[in-house]
């Protein structure tokens, strides 16, 4: 098999296409070409009721030039995360512009925060980004423990770094798996779902769920870890190197990979900081910003871990950058294993609590990015005011700036590479 | 720089390693997953040590439940009935309280008046107790309370639901399966089978018969209040197709002539016929 | 009538009849290996509930798209949409007449079997095109398109890869291919540029992972295929499979001595008996191509369209001209 040299990739297809096109029309005498006629195409195209632009930008997307044409991709799509739209422009292959379109799995979790009890909320965010449901409970009960003015135990301390670190690894062996797929490989997917299955039933084992654990309560946490459960944490070790091996033997090096990602979708550094993006792809970009460095919560300030970057800020980079937080995550287990103190692992905190009347910040790293929770108490059983970041959501804004110049079969491998978790993005 | 093309060797030779690797396909209905202690997927009471449930009836879970999945009833310590639960869940949807409730112009009912009427608790908590309150004797209860009612009224529902400790929707799912009446009848119960088997062996036939001498549709009660005809498919006899029930009674198989003759012997005999013996196709 | 002739004829009919009726169990049999190769590669057990092991899943599947719900789109161009997986299912199986499945078992033994075969199998890129153009959907019209420009680039660095083979052994008969490469040997020994390059076009003509780009489901949904269903959809399917055994079958005959065992044919094993000798070993070539190309499917992701189009005109097409050129003068030269 021969390797597709990245160099073949068209650098801007479209400027290109317009030169070959005047070249042409010079070498056979003919004069400049038309203006290309602009016009606004409406909603149908998409095959929607149609309605006169609204801003600015709609009508900008939805005016097509000569031999482009709008493709609406989602939100009943094979690779599109979820629910996700994208209403693409194209022109042949080459993207020349992208809208992304949200909203179909809003649930309105905040309201219904604001309704529940501060202990019941914690049974609301797991389903919000689902592929790190401990990551959704921890800031909620940060935020609620500052409000109430309650102090952790230390070993539940431990504990929840320990579980949100588990979580973590399965989230990036999961966004390995997800990429290969939207490029067409069809393995990885599997072997990070083997991965994660090794995971979950290590978190069920001491949460009682697999998928939304519910498993963090204010003040501590629900339940103790057991002995047998810490010394399960070697085999799982072994487990998940493994499988994290093979999807990197499938994948790292694949000279078909590669020359898909490298150079792709690439995020600079201002860009990236700029827009808001947080977590690994701000990391690929070369930003060392890490919630759990920058302002240490829970017990990262006594862990010893450095903040990984990667450089080129592509969607290779952003690949890379998932492998090696599942290392580091698994180095940082190890840490808290070593030095998990005996005691309690919950505060005495009545079944409904009142808190003083005051606001808290709370954010945490999720695997997405910085992922903040803001409570607002007046005094009353409920939040009165429950308010989410999610790292999802601010990512996705990046892909109309990244998307247009490359071919139709990129935004995928991108998009992918950014790891949305729709759950999360809609709310 | 490697030599093109080791990354794809790599992976074909890693994709091959694991064609001869053992499987981790667990094939579910053989091999159950190891749950674990803590496992919260279902929930239950729990017992004490006697073998009677812990719980106090505090109502506690149902309020704090953030999604208010749990409906509860019991006896506090006075014997009165307590419960809690939304107002508008499934089993009071169909009260007709609860329609006057929700401003909803409520259905008349054929026989309101005997829905609810009052029922002889010591009767049922007799055949509770007879049957030790095991949940597979439901069925016979409910045959039981029917042949001595002629249908389940509702309190003795709410009765067996509470001194069986089932669910309120599932004693009434339950009652709601073939060969319940939820409802008096007037007079003799035609019921003719409308299954598949009954309705391909010529049960149209014997219910036209019995229209044609009734004078009567299904779902109607002749003038006299002497009959009562209806369809189900719920007679339950599908051995004996064509089937038709009269009253607690199985017939079947039938033909027409058959069919006639069961209502006119029931025309010849008065109102005051005795009890007949429990329907064995149940 | 002249009695040959009726001969011939007769022969012709069971033939193509056979040939026919043929591309079902071999369509059932891959569709079955993809499932279990793939599913035991990601460390699944497959299908296992059908039949002992699971071996009746494929036919399941072929009643399943037969009891579907045959729909057209409400704009889309009727006759051509009805037309075109019948187009790109009897490219495939005509192709299948001229392969020589052992000593004297081929439904057409023509001595210009490879310009047939080649002329055959192309047409299946004129289906694919306009089943994407009549579906009237965008990404049917962009899977079509790709399929043209895919199936168009690689058909010139597949035919002059096997061009090559037609020079050493001078004939055009896949027949008397076989009985060069007996008395010479496997052509692989004689073309080892021309196989790699004969193995990844003919990839990518069939539309096989790493090259299926013009049924990408992460990009364009289906492709093609998308607003097919039920046994037309089928038809398209199973011509994928048919493709992919007669690719295998091609390129076994080419360049692994098609019925020949690796070791000298037993002289014994004359008539019947040499006939089965020759099928069981043209099989198990074929079956281990097709095993290769399904690995290949559990292990490589998508290439994307430039780097395809790149690939077949800036490597492969001069690799193969080169190849093309030494074997002619090495024809000459050492007067082979």
């Amino acid at each position: 098999m021969t390797a597709v040299d990245p160099e073949t990739r068209i650098r801007d297809p479209i400027e290109l296409d317009r030169q070959e096109e005047e070249r042409l029309r010079a070498a056979a005498g003919l004069g400049p070409p038309r203006a290309a006629a602009v016009e606004y195409a409406g909603f149908d195209q998409i095959g929607l009721p149609d309605r006169p632009p609204q801003t600015e930008r709609e009508s900008e997307l939805y005016s097509v030039r000569e031999g482009e044409m709008l493709v609406n991709m989602g939100p009943q799509h094979p690779s599109t995360h979820g629910v996700m739209r994208l209403v693409v422009k194209v022109r042949g292959e080459v993207v020349t512009d992208l809208d992304v379109v949200l909203g179909y799995l809003h649930r309105g979790i905040e309201k219904l925060c604001e309704n529940a009890t501060y202990t019941t909320v914690l049974t609301y965010v797991d389903p919000m980004d689902y592929m790190s449901a401990m990551h959704n409970e921890h800031a909620p009960a940060i935020a609620f423990e500052k409000l109430y003015g309650v102090e952790v135990p230390k070993r539940a301390e431990y504990i929840r770094a320990l579980v949100v670190e588990l979580n973590r690894v399965f989230s990036h062996a999961l966004m390995m798996g997800f990429l290969a797929l939207d490029m067409g490989g069809l393995t990885p997917i599997l072997y990070g779902f083997i991965n994660r299955d090794e995971t979950v039933e290590l978190l069920s084992s001491i949460s009682g769920q697999r998928m939304l654990f519910n498993f963090f309560r204010v003040g501590g946490v629900n339940w103790d870890v057991s002995d047998e459960f810490i010394s399960r944490l070697s085999t799982w070790r072994s487990n998940v190197g493994k499988a994290i091996g093979d999807n990197e033997l499938l994948l790292t090096q694949n000279e078909i990979f590669t020359a898909r990602t490298k150079g792709l979708g690439i995020l600079t550094a201002k860009d990236a900081v700029s827009m808001g993006v947080s977590g690994p792809n701000l990391r690929a970009s070369g930003v060392p910003f890490d919630v759990r460095k920058a302002h240490p919560y829970s017990i990262y300030n006594e862990l010893e871990f450095d903040v990984i970057t990667q450089q080129s800020g592509d969607t290779y980079a952003r690949y890379l950058q998932r492998v090696a937080e599942i290392k580091q995550s698994i180095h940082l287990i190890d840490q808290i294993v070593e030095r998990m103190p005996h005691g309690p692992v919950q505060a005495q905190v009545p079944g409904i609590i009142r808190p003083k009347p005051g606001r808290a910040y709370a954010a945490i790293e999720s695997p997405r990015g910085l992922y903040s929770v803001y409570a607002i108490s007046d005094g009353g059983p409920n939040p009165y005011r429950f308010r989410m970041r999610d790292p999802s959501y601010i990512t996705l804004q990046v892909m109309p700036r990244l998307m247009p110049g490359h071919l139709l079969a990129d935004t995928m491998a991108i998009m992918a590479s950014l790891d949305p978790i729709m759950g999360g993005v809609d709310k | 720089m490697a030599i093109p093309g080791t990354g794809i060797v790599k992976g074909f030779g890693t994709t091959l390693r694991n064609f001869f690797s053992p499987k981790v396909t667990r094939q579910y209905p053989e091999t159950r997953p190891q749950l674990s202690d803590r496992w919260r997927g279902r929930l239950d009471l729990i017992y004490d040590p006697f073998g009677d449930h812990k719980c106090e009836v505090c109502f506690q879970c149902a309020m704090v439940c953030p999604v208010e999945a749990i409906d509860m009833s019991g006896f506090d310590s006075q014997g009165n009935h307590i419960r809690y639960g939304m107002p508008e869940i499934y089993d009071e949807r169909k009260d007709p309280n609860a329609w006057r409730r929700s401003g909803l112009p409520a259905l008349p009912m054929r026989n309101p008046a005997r829905w609810d009427e009052a029922i002889d608790t010591s009767f049922v908590n007799g055949l509770v107790d007879g049957y030790a309150a095991r949940p597979e004797a439901l069925v016979a209860i409910f045959n039981a309370v029917q042949t001595r009612y002629g249908y389940l009224p509702e309190r003795a529902l709410r009765l067996i639901s509470d001194r069986m400790t089932i669910h309120w929707a599932q004693v009434f799912g339950a009652a709601g399966l073939g060969g319940f009446r939820l409802l008096p009848s007037e007079g003799h119960l035609i019921t003719v089978c409308d299954c598949a088997a009954c309705h391909f062996s010529g049960g149209d036939s014997i219910l036209a018969a019995l229209r044609e001498e009734l004078g009567i549709g299904p779902g109607e009660s002749t003038d006299d209040g002497r009959f009562t005809l209806e369809t189900s498919s719920g007679v339950g006899a599908g051995a004996m197709a064509p089937a038709m029930r009269v009253d607690t009674l199985v017939y079947g198989p039938l033909n027409v002539e058959q069919a006639r003759h069961l209502i006119h012997e029931r025309r010849r005999t008065t109102a005051a016929e005795g009890t007949p013996q429990p329907a064995g196709a149940h | 009538m002249d009695l040959s002739l009726l001969l011939g004829v007769g022969r012709f009919v069971l033939s193509t009849t056979l040939i026919l009726l043929l591309t079902v169990p071999t369509a059932f049999i891959i569709i079955y290996l993809e499932l279990k190769v793939i599913a035991l590669m990601q460390l699944r057990i497959g299908p296992n509930r059908v039949g002992p092991a699971g071996i009746f899943q494929s036919a399941i599947h072929g009643f399943k798209v037969l009891a579907k719900e045959d729909f057209t789109p409400d704009q889309a161009d009727r006759p051509v949409f009805t037309m075109a997986p019948w187009m790109v299912f009897m490219a495939a199986a005509m192709s299948m007449l001229v392969i020589p499945f052992a000593p004297g078992l081929v439904a057409l033994d023509s001595d210009i079997s490879v310009i047939y075969f080649f002329a055959i199998i192309g047409l299946s890129v004129v289906g694919l095109l306009v089943a994407g153009w009549a579906s009237y959907n965008k990404y049917s019209l962009l899977g079509g398109l790709r399929s043209a420009a895919q199936m168009v680039s690689y058909e010139i660095p597949l035919t002059l890869s096997i061009v090559g083979v037609v020079i050493l052994t001078g004939t055009l008969s896949f027949t008397n291919i076989i009985e060069w490469q007996r008395l010479h040997g496997w052509g692989l020994i004689w073309q080892l540029v021309g196989f790699p390059i004969f193995f990844i076009a003919s990839t990518a003509e069939i539309n096989r992972t790493p090259f299926d780009m013009v049924e990408a489901d992460s990009e364009i949904v289906a492709g093609f295929a998308t607003e097919y269903s039920g046994m037309r959809f089928g038809f398209f399917f199973f011509a994928e499979y048919v493709s992919l055994f007669v690719m295998s079958t091609i390129l076994v005959t080419l360049f692994f001595g098609g019925w020949l065992a690796p070791w000298p044919f037993p002289a014994q094993l004359a008539g019947f008996g040499g006939t089965i000798y020759g099928l069981f070993w043209f099989i198990l070539k074929t079956y281990f191509f097709v095993f290769v190309s399904i690995w290949a499917r559990a292990t490589l992701p998508r290439v994307r369209v430039d780097q395809l189009m790149g690939m077949a005109w800036k490597v492969l097409l001069p690799l193969a001209l080169v190849n093309l050129f030494v074997t002619a003068i090495a024809v000459v030269v050492f007067n082979l």
